[in-house]
């Protein structure tokens, strides 16, 4: 069997998450299908595809090193790497292997790219030179020594042009200027700053459009655009802070056609196998754009494009890697022939919704910039835009928002017109409230550089909220509103009346949901991609799932604290249901998730986590179970008010960790219960970093090597606690360790995500799927048998959360689980 | 805005708001799935006896501009979107939106209906299906749209009448208008061309006397069959004496001229995602198609001709070349307007045989 050797990508962190789990999922079930031996190194303990034995044949557990893959490489004689599964961190590693020679040594072969253009991704300077010998346009850089020089330059592109020293002393600051006398001022400021009296004058593209596309390539050259997404925010707001929409809305078909004319000539020219995600500016006023970026991996626009299109992206990029071409993929029954070959149309339109731990991150001073500051994101489909980004803004008005929302209905004008140039987080708030004030297209589109289209379909909607305010009960309007996406609780909210009261009206009034299949042919073909969204028209198309089902309803965006670990417990549920004889519906709202993938998913309602989108679903397939996540009880009653045979399983584990700062170590004993026997799990303990000489927080070992006296005193209170519990479960109890080596019992809760992955890694026992089995009366004891055998030796694994405080420039934070984002795993 | 009802012939009834002319017209429903280039579309002068469907959702988005029509007079029966943006037109532009155009131009359209439910029914009903937009759907409107009869002279209703010129300083091509989409011209006048414009029903000798370096047959709407045999006899001629390129229904017709049989396609193919595999080079290439009729593969003649291109999804021929003669012919429009630039090269081969002719 030929080996492929796949790269992971470390800890989450600010700029990749769930999208590449998501990824590597379904590209190693495609290599399966070609009897490929798959290797997967990573070292992230939320890391759903290392756990799935079915389709990785060996999971590596390791730091991403240079000597680690040297060693792999050695052991598995891969004879292919995919280096397009790990971020940008690892073009970054394969090419550090590469110039140990192992690579030429053996003609291993990159999947994706060719080493000469993982090369130029790595050196920006490279990169410009490939894209201006295309004749690719590209943003004006000149290097100039004095003010004449740079008036040149400015002569070209006009104003605002950024100034930098070039090779400076120090850390020089880049400035903006927009006159002569600013650019007077920062040309002999830079000179100044620059050990080669020299300075970098740049053409700003800040305020342009951001377009990204997404290109797929084989081998024989033929190149397909998957689609093509437009920014509403400008350039100068990271393209993942903006809300996006596919297709692309407010682009004539010229401007499409040179761009992808580029887009193609860029990746004809890097010779890229797969996807290609290429950036641009657009300046529609001067008919002119630039490429910006050009990403050759799988990243957050590759998993939006394969939600919103149905266009299996990750999948026909597996068969590529396993040196199939386009014209020759088979994706099976759902799928015409050639489905691959045939560039995806919509019938829908999808935005994605950037969502901000605001709450979590108390200290920050929020100003969306150039670098990214989201954490998570949701999407929206619809029928319209306005519906679209209506359904996909329901993420938006929830508890822990209320502040923010509250916040901003009380902005003066003043305020608010700041906060319309200098734009913060979840900006549609900001902008509809704008709306709301009668500010016009026009106005908003100079504050904000954003297209007047937007505004005035935004408009649409802040007119119908009005007139609803002024015509409670309208039947009428309730028939627009459902029609232009809003939620039963907007409406009530406008009525000021229930929820319920709005629903009861909807029913008697038959103004029901349809559900409409994302179809990458937009009806021209039979394409079943079993993914379904709703929208309030004439035909339904999604009938009830045959055999036993159940219901699993996502986490919706990530969020720091469980950070991928709750989508990464979902993925185990829907994988343990499955081998239950259970279909799988899932309800997500979150393009990064898991839970979209054909691996896991029988069935996909892509829908806002509403009652009334969770009942509508629940209403039409009738699940034998719903698993929700913790916090969303509120479900439960929805479900069984239409479905009432319906048992709703509370996912705990899903459940933000508690903040628990101590500056002493801190022991868990972690157990099973089954409500009757406690199934004791080990006891992991903090790490006590040597030569530091003080407790790391929220870095902790398994196992944690106690006294014998601590270990006994421990085991028989946490034994205990744990019986005493009323429903069966993974339980934690925690203890403060103080300097007399006395545990003090602290608490007792459930196994939270991240322990659930890092315990299920470090016991080589999938926890997640022991926990369905007794959630669906399932459970033998046996399993566990080993596990809990008192004198069994574990590997020692250290588990080292990971905090995004360095992204935001916050200084000083305490670690606390409320706000991990990613971790480490590695063999102590 | 009005309530207004789209109509199909087995009695289905959409509901829907109007915009556009408030003109009852008939005409066949065919679909678009094409993402942008709206106004490239309604423009099309193929679209002559049909009513557009759009399945992209959101169209009228950047209002109707002046360097982007594909015709003076669109022939366009019916526009049907499921969301038409409500965009105001920016201050101090004269632009219109295209409700205002669609007003301007008589056409109506009808839109906040279920679209894709429609586009499914029409792949289910086969064939052709035609259409009314009213604004009462009663037995009254049903008995019209059965009793109504589409024109067959369709190349007559859009063709122009009368020669016209278009000067350039580069190569001389005749185009033969059988309905001129404009992408064409443009493409012609970027290679510089000095075009003249003929009518359909131009001899040969007519055209001959312009000394022609190239003819070009352009793009159409409707029933190559309905056309006179002279046309025919025209094409067959004209391969014999000058470089030839067909597009559309010029290519259908300059299959017929070499015995090539060409017949209804079961669902009429509009859009831009078809991948097309070119057959000397296996090269896969995207193009602007839309065709309500193909030619048969198996009647194609291979002493005469070879099929250049052909779609991968429908299996239809899209491309034929003359062994003898510097002649070819694509279904598809190379000019784009709206769709990919990837078989705009086309043009430059056809120049290339255009120089040809001079060396001899």
């Amino acid at each position: 069997m030929t080996a492929v050797l796949i790269i992971g990508a470390g800890a989450d962190d600010l700029q990749h998450g769930g999208e590449l789990d998501q990824a590597t999922l379904e590209i190693a079930v495609a290599l399966k299908k070609h009897d490929l031996e798959t290797v997967l190194i990573d070292d992230n303990p939320f890391s759903f595809t290392l756990d799935e034995q079915e389709v990785i044949d060996h999971a590596i557990l390791a730091p991403l090193e240079v000597e680690q893959v040297v060693e792999l490489i050695e052991k598995y004689a891969p004879t292919m790497i995919i280096p397009t599964l790990g971020s940008r961190k690892a073009f970054e590693l394969v090419q550090a292997v590469s110039e140990t020679g192992i690579i030429q040594e053996r003609g291993i072969h990159f999947c994706g790219v060719p080493e000469a253009t993982i090369r130029q991704v790595n050196n920006p300077v490279l990169m410009s030179q490939t894209l201006k010998q295309l004749g690719a346009p590209t943003k004006m850089i000149k290097t100039v020594s004095d003010y004449h020089g740079a008036v040149e330059l400015v002569d070209q592109v006009g104003y605002p042009v950024i100034v930098r020293a070039a090779l400076p002393k120090k850390q020089a600051p880049r400035r903006i200027v927009h006159d002569p006398r600013e650019l007077q001022q920062a040309v002999s400021a830079a000179i100044q700053e620059s050990r080669a009296s020299q300075v970098m004058v740049q053409q700003s593209l800040a305020g342009l459009k951001e377009i990204e596309v997404l290109v797929m390539r084989d081998a024989s050259g033929t190149m397909m655009n998957l689609a093509m997404v437009e920014n509403l925010d400008p350039i100068g707001i990271h393209a993942g802070d903006s809300i996006a929409v596919t297709p692309a809305q407010t682009l004539m078909d010229r401007e499409i056609q040179d761009i992808r004319d580029v887009a193609f000539a860029i990746t004809r020219r890097l010779r890229i196998v797969g996807i290609n995600h290429v950036q641009f500016a657009l300046d529609q006023e001067h008919q002119r754009f630039y490429v910006i970026k050009n990403s050759p991996y799988f990243d957050r626009l590759a998993s939006f494009v394969e939600a919103a299109t149905g266009y299996p992206v990750a999948t026909v990029c597996g068969h590529l890697y396993a040196g199939q071409l386009l014209s020759n993929i088979k994706l099976g029954h759902d799928y015409p022939r050639h489905l691959a070959l045939t560039e995806p149309v919509m019938d829908r339109t999808a935005v994605r919704l950037p969502t901000f731990p605001i709450e979590s991150l108390p200290g920050q001073r929020w100003e969306l910039r150039t670098e990214k500051q989201s954490v998570g994101s949701v999407i929206g489909v619809g029928r319209s835009f306005l519906e679209a980004i209506i359904k996909g803004s329901a993420a938006y008005y929830t508890p822990t928002n209320e502040r923010l929302l509250k916040e901003i209905a009380a902005f003066s004008d003043e305020r608010l017109d700041e906060r319309l140039i200098h734009p913060c987080p979840h900006r549609l708030l900001t902008l509809l409230e704008a709306l709301l004030r009668g500010y016009s297209s026009d106005e908003l589109t100079e504050l904000t550089k954003i297209d007047r289209y937007y505004f005035d379909q935004l408009k649409r909607g802040t007119t119908l909220v009005k007139r609803l305010q002024e015509k409670p009960g309208s039947l009428e309007l309730l028939k627009q509103a459902k029609y232009w996406g809003l939620s039963d609780d907007q409406i009530a909210q406008s009525w000021k009346i229930s929820v319920k009261k709005v629903a009861a009206l909807r029913e008697e009034n038959q103004f029901h949901r349809v559900f409409k299949e994302v179809d990458p042919s937009a009806g021209e073909f039979d394409v079943h991609t079993n993914h379904f969204y709703a929208t309030f028209e004439v035909e339904n198309e999604s009938s009830v799932i045959r055999g036993s089902r159940a219901l699993i309803v996502g986490d919706g965006p990530r969020k720091l604290g469980n950070s991928t670990a709750n989508d990464y417990v979902l993925g185990m549920v829907a994988r343990e249901l499955r081998r239950h004889q259970f279909r799988v519906v899932s309800h997500i709202n979150n393009p990064n998730s898991l839970l979209l993938t054909r691996h896991l998913s029988d069935k996909v309602y892509l829908e806002p986590h509403t009652a009334e989108a969770v009942a509508a679903i629940a209403r039409l397939e009738q699940p034998d179970y719903a698993f929700i996540p913790v916090g969303k009880q509120n479900l439960k009653s929805a479900i069984n008010a239409v479905s009432p045979a319906t048992k709703v399983v509370i996912i705990e584990a899903m459940q933000t960790p508690q903040n628990f700062v101590s500056s002493i170590p801190t022991l868990e004993f972690n157990a099973l219960f089954d409500g009757q026997v406690v199934y004791q799990l080990g006891v992991t303990g903090e790490l006590k970093d040597q030569g530091v000489g003080k407790y790391q927080t929220l870095a902790k070992r398994y196992p944690a090597h106690l006294e014998k006296g601590l270990a006994t005193k421990v085991t028989t209170i946490s034994d205990q606690v744990i019986s005493q519990q009323t429903t069966p479960g993974l339980y934690q109890v925690l203890y403060q360790v103080d300097r007399l080596a006395e545990g003090i019992h602290e608490e007792v809760q459930p196994l939270t995500a991240p322990d659930v992955a890092f315990m299920t890694k470090a016991l080589g026992l999938n926890l997640t799927a022991i926990w369905v089995r007794l959630m669906i009366g399932n459970f033998s004891g046996q399993f566990l048998v080993k596990a809990s055998h008192v004198n069994t030796s574990y590997p020692d694994v250290i588990y080292r959360a990971h905090f995004p405080y360095a992204d935001y420039h916050l200084t000083n934070q305490k670690s606390r689980p409320a706000t991990v984002i990613g971790a480490q795993i590695e063999r102590a | 805005m009005v309530k207004r009802y789209l109509i199909l012939e087995d009695g289905t009834v959409f509901e829907g708001t109007g915009f556009g002319a408030p003109a009852v017209t008939f005409g066949e429903i065919v679909f678009n799935t094409a993402m942008a280039g709206y106004q490239e579309i309604i423009t099309n002068p193929i679209y002559h006896n049909q009513i557009v469907v759009f399945t992209q959702p959101n169209v009228g988005n950047s209002l109707v501009r002046s360097n982007v029509y594909e015709s003076i007079e669109p022939p366009i029966k019916g526009v049907v979107v499921r969301d038409l943006a409500n965009i105001t037109a920016k201050k101090g532009r004269h632009r219109m939106t295209l409700d205002q155009y669609l007003n301007s131009i008589n056409v109506p359209g009808i839109t906040n209906i279920d679209t894709r439910a429609l586009i499914r029914k029409l792949r289910k009903l086969g064939g052709t299906v035609r259409g009314s937009i009213v604004p009462v759907a009663d037995d009254h409107a049903f008995d019209q749209l059965h009793a109504t009869v589409l024109i067959s002279q369709q190349v007559a209703q859009v063709a122009t009448p009368k020669p016209y010129p278009n000067p350039g300083v580069g190569r001389s091509i005749v185009v033969i208008d059988f309905g001129l989409k404009n992408g064409i011209l443009r493409e012609l006048s970027r290679r510089k061309c000095n075009i003249t414009v003929l009518p359909y029903t131009a001899t040969v000798e007519q055209i001959m006397r312009l000394d022609p370096d190239g003819v070009v047959l352009s793009s159409g709407p409707g029933d190559p069959h309905s056309l006179k045999k002279s046309v025919i006899k025209m094409i067959q001629e004209l391969q014999e004496r000058v470089p030839l390129f067909g597009i559309g229904l010029g290519h259908e017709l300059f299959a017929m001229a070499n015995g090539v049989q060409v017949a209804q396609v079961p669902v009429e193919i509009h859009g831009m995602n078809h991948p097309i595999k070119e057959i000397i080079t296996d090269h896969v290439v995207y193009a602007s198609q839309g065709a309500g009729f193909q030619i048969k593969r198996e009647s194609v003649n291979r002493e005469n001709l070879f099929i250049t291109y052909v779609d991968m999804l429908t299996g239809a021929v899209q491309g034929l070349r003359h062994r003898r003669y510097p002649a070819f012919s694509v279904q598809f429009f190379p000019d784009g307007a709206p769709g990919p630039d990837e078989t705009d090269p086309l043009f430059d081969e056809f120049m290339e045989m255009t120089w040809g002719k001079e060396e001899d």
